[in-house]
């Protein structure tokens, strides 16, 4: 099976970006949008009878922006982390944010890793190369 | 009878009779004698006797000397008996005044002198004492008659009762002098039971020449000695019954006299003290003595220096007591010595009271030293603390101030003196005087109010400053006053500003960092997405100018970081230690050897230069400082960047120095300034905060930073920290 990523951002043209990023590295297009914390949660823990995803299929890997409307990045890790089905879901923060606070909060609620997004497109594209690469190729989870 | 008894016809000289005048003198002047010596109850009871002894012996005299029968009996009627009659109802008195019976034997007194009245009219009015005379060889005697006989009964009856007297008197008294004295006294009586051996020679058979004036002598002789005894014996009683020891000692210092408490006191009896010297006494006790080397010195004292009084505190072992003496010496009317006395005094109890006393001063003394530091201490401790406290403690009452402590003064700016007495109303501001004044009175009247609350004070100069008071009614000097606590909230006013501005700073920098970076990220994203995806429909101007965007965006979110940068510096919380600058240029060095190792450059790195300070601020300064001499000596093919220290005057001062382009030293005041470049990006690249981080950095340390340079020759940086 094939393992996806998901995206939660709410700037489009982080999302377009993004897209574009990972089809440049021959990633695929298995990718899952969420404008914000809330969204997220509600993909994560209820049914989506639009997808014809399994409907215990949890993502690959979660890339998180910290600052979104309704639910911010940190307090959707915080959900994230309390629910057993989603404790050991890989959350990488990918954010604009250089806040120190906000790494060591992230790191603090359980994030697995801090990425801050480059504004050079270039670095932005190798970011996002060696983060499909990692996550999706290499990492491995528990199985339960 | 008068006119006979003067006629001297009716005498002769009898030598007889002068036994019965000396007797009869002897008798009376025992009797005064006595009587002079103590005029007491006794004395005169004994005086009536001897007078009725007297009388008696003396008509007896007369009466050998005369010749007239007639004259006899009128004489001894009249005269001779009235002594006679006189004599046992005087020993009864005498008796019982001597034994202190006198009250319980008063009747028996007045019944006996009323008898012997009796018998001395009866005796006058008939024949019945005295029938005639007869001649003897010593002279004339009457002859008795009937009524001789219970005279005669009378007479021995108030003998023996007074002999009785005595006998039970002796039988309740304790041996003593007393004892002796009544024993004295029976045993005189008993003498003048025998001087009725008068009225034998009245005994037709017998006619014998009457001896009776020898037992009277003899009796009033042992009275007196008696009377005079029982003087002594009171005495003598007093100094047995004393409870201070008394030892007395004759002039040789050989002890006469030892009453019973020294007995008592000391343990030793009398009789092994009799007779002894005085300085026996030490051998006697020195074995219940605690220091007898005290009583030596003392006892030799007393004989070296006989005329002294010396007083001396000896304690006894067995029993444990105290025992005050004193030594003095005795003088007889002459003023020499005769003898000496020691007292001795118990004072255990005295003593044991005394150091109770003592003890219990003590402990008071101790209390009171005690609580007196104690109050002391905590006085000062409360001077001291309402002194120091940095809030401001005043006492206002009736409106006025009559005390402040220093801060209340220097935060007012008044003076001690100034401010006593000042109005309250003086130091609160008019818009709040009616507020605080009210409160004060509903305070006063007992109200319940907010006690602590925000107002306005004046200061002297009528500056106003924020403060919060606080009040509570309080007792000074007896009235009813008021206690204020100021806390001048200017500072706090003002931090709570400042703390609000840089939350906000805080809040703005976080959007900063977060919200101004994503457009750039979007336009530079696209310009590459353009560049890549649409490439064949740009000619290269077109090309040209999105690398312009891209190369524009990417100097902005350079510049946008150098910006949080410096504000992180400011925000930044330093934690100050002892940082080896050294060490930090070494790494510096070796970093920036790293970033072009191609370049050829020469670091000159003083050792052991250390600084107090943050080492990540110091490290970014040095990095900044150091990247600069790095990047200004790209184009110098001999390129040398020196660190060291120089001391001047009282400072050390940093420095970081290099041979590279250097600037013109007009340009320098804007070299610190954000975003100001002295130099073309496109020659040397950078965002134009880096100095700017370096002084916030070397400002936040105490010190002050500036640089020399030389156009093409190179600049130095100087740097203080504090």
């Amino acid at each position: 099976m094939e393992r996806m990523m998901m995206v939660v951002e709410d700037n489009s043209d982080d999302i377009v970006l993004i897209q574009r990023a990972f089809k440049k590295c021959c990633l695929g297009n298995k990718m899952v949008v969420a404008r914000d914390g809330i969204e997220a949660l509600e993909y994560l823990f209820e049914k989506h009878e639009d997808s014809d995803q399994q409907k215990d299929a949890l993502p690959a890997v979660v890339l998180m922006d910290v600052k979104m409307p309704r639910m911010d990045g940190l307090e959707t890790l915080k959900h994230i982390r309390s629910h057993s089905r989603t404790a050991y879901l890989p959350v990488v923060m990918l954010t604009s944010s250089d806040e120190e606070r906000d790494k060591i909060q992230s790191y603090k609620l359980g994030a697995n890793s801090y990425i801050r997004k480059p504004v050079n497109f270039d670095q932005f594209l190798a970011v996002m190369r060696q983060l499909g690469l990692y996550w999706l190729t290499i990492n491995e989870l528990p199985e339960q | 009878m008068s006119g006979q008894l003067l006629d001297s016809a009716n005498y002769y000289l009898n030598p007889y009779s002068f036994p019965m005048f000396i007797t009869a003198l002897l008798v009376i002047s025992l009797g005064v004698y006595v009587f002079i010596q103590d005029n007491n109850l006794i004395s005169k009871s004994f005086l009536l006797m001897t007078v009725s002894a007297g009388i008696w012996q003396a008509g007896i005299g007369l009466m050998y000397l005369m010749r007239n029968a007639m004259l006899i009996i009128s004489f001894y009627k009249v005269f001779i008996f009235l002594g006679t009659v006189m004599i046992a109802p005087g020993i009864y008195f005498f008796t019982t005044a001597s034994l202190g019976l006198l009250e319980k034997k008063k009747k028996y007194v007045v019944v006996n002198y009323v008898l012997a009245f009796a018998f001395y009219i009866t005796s006058l009015a008939t024949n019945w004492l005295v029938r005639g005379v007869k001649e003897y060889f010593w002279g004339r005697y009457v002859l008795y008659g009937p009524l001789s006989v219970p005279f005669l009964v009378f007479f021995f009856i108030l003998i023996i009762r007074s002999l009785i007297l005595c006998h039970d008197a002796i039988r309740k008294i304790e041996p003593g002098i007393k004892r002796d004295q009544i024993r004295l006294f029976m045993i005189s009586l008993g003498i003048a039971v025998v001087g009725a051996v008068d009225f034998l020679s009245c005994f037709p058979p017998l006619e014998v020449y009457p001896f009776g004036y020898l037992a009277v002598l003899v009796f009033v002789s042992l009275q007196t000695y008696a009377v005079l005894q029982y003087k002594k014996a009171s005495l003598s009683e007093i100094f047995g019954a004393m409870e201070d020891g008394i030892i007395v000692t004759d002039r040789n210092g050989r002890i006469t006299e030892v009453n019973h408490a020294v007995e008592n006191i000391v343990g030793i009896r009398r009789r092994d003290f009799l007779g002894k010297d005085i300085l026996d006494i030490l051998s006697l006790t020195k074995d219940k003595i605690e220091n007898p080397e005290k009583v030596a010195a003392l006892l030799k004292e007393i004989t070296t220096n006989p005329g002294q009084i010396s007083d001396e505190d000896i304690t006894f072992l067995d029993p444990a007591l105290h025992i005050s003496t004193r030594f003095s010496p005795l003088m007889d009317r002459f003023g020499t010595k005769s003898g000496s006395v020691i007292v001795f005094r118990d004072i255990t109890e005295r003593k044991r009271l005394e150091e109770e006393l003592r003890q219990y001063q003590e402990e008071l003394k101790e209390l009171v030293e005690a609580r007196t530091a104690e109050l002391a201490a905590s006085e000062e401790k409360y001077r001291k603390l309402v002194d120091h406290a940095q809030v401001g403690i005043g006492i206002h009452r009736d409106g006025r101030m009559v005390f402040a402590n220093r801060q209340f003064l220097s935060m007012l700016g008044f003076k001690e003196e100034e401010f006593n007495g000042l109005p309250i109303s003086r130091l609160i501001h008019p818009d709040e005087v009616q507020e605080v004044l009210s409160r004060a009175w509903d305070r006063y009247s007992g109200k319940e109010v907010i006690d602590t609350y925000e107002s306005q004070f004046l200061r002297k100069d009528g500056s106003v400053i924020p403060v919060i008071i606080s009040n509570a009614v309080i007792e000074h000097e007896g009235k009813r006053a008021t206690l204020i606590t100021v806390v001048d909230i200017t500072e706090s006013k003002l931090r709570k500003e400042l703390e609000q501005a840089n939350q906000e700073l805080e809040m703005f920098t976080y959007s900063v960092s977060h919200d101004l970076r994503a457009p750039l990220r979007s336009i530079d994203g696209f310009s590459q997405a353009l560049l890549e995806d649409y490439e064949e429909q740009l000619d290269s101007v077109g090309q040209d100018y999105l690398r312009r965007i891209r190369a524009a965006s990417q100097r902005m979110a350079a510049m946008i970081d150098a910006i949080l940068q410096l504000s992180r510096i400011g925000r930044y919380e330093m934690q100050r230690e002892q940082v080896n600058l050294s060490a930090l240029a070494q790494d510096i060095a070796a970093d920036l050897k790293v970033t072009d190792p191609d370049r050829q450059v020469e670091f000159i790195i003083a050792d052991g230069v250390v600084a107090k300070g943050d080492a990540t601020l110091l490290r970014t300064a040095l990095e900044n400082l150091m990247g600069n001499a790095w990047k200004f000596t790209q184009k110098h093919e001999n390129a040398r960047i020196e660190f060291g220290v120089l001391q001047q005057s009282k400072e050390l001062v940093y420095y970081v120095r290099d041979n590279g382009a250097g600037f013109d030293m007009k340009y320098v005041d804007k070299l610190f300034a954000p975003f100001q470049r002295l130099h073309s990006t496109i020659e040397y690249t950078g965002t134009g905060v880096g100095l700017t981080s370096v002084q916030r950095i070397v400002r936040r340390h105490g010190g002050h930073i500036w640089a020399e340079s030389v156009v093409d020759k190179g600049t130095t940086f100087y740097f203080t920290l504090e």
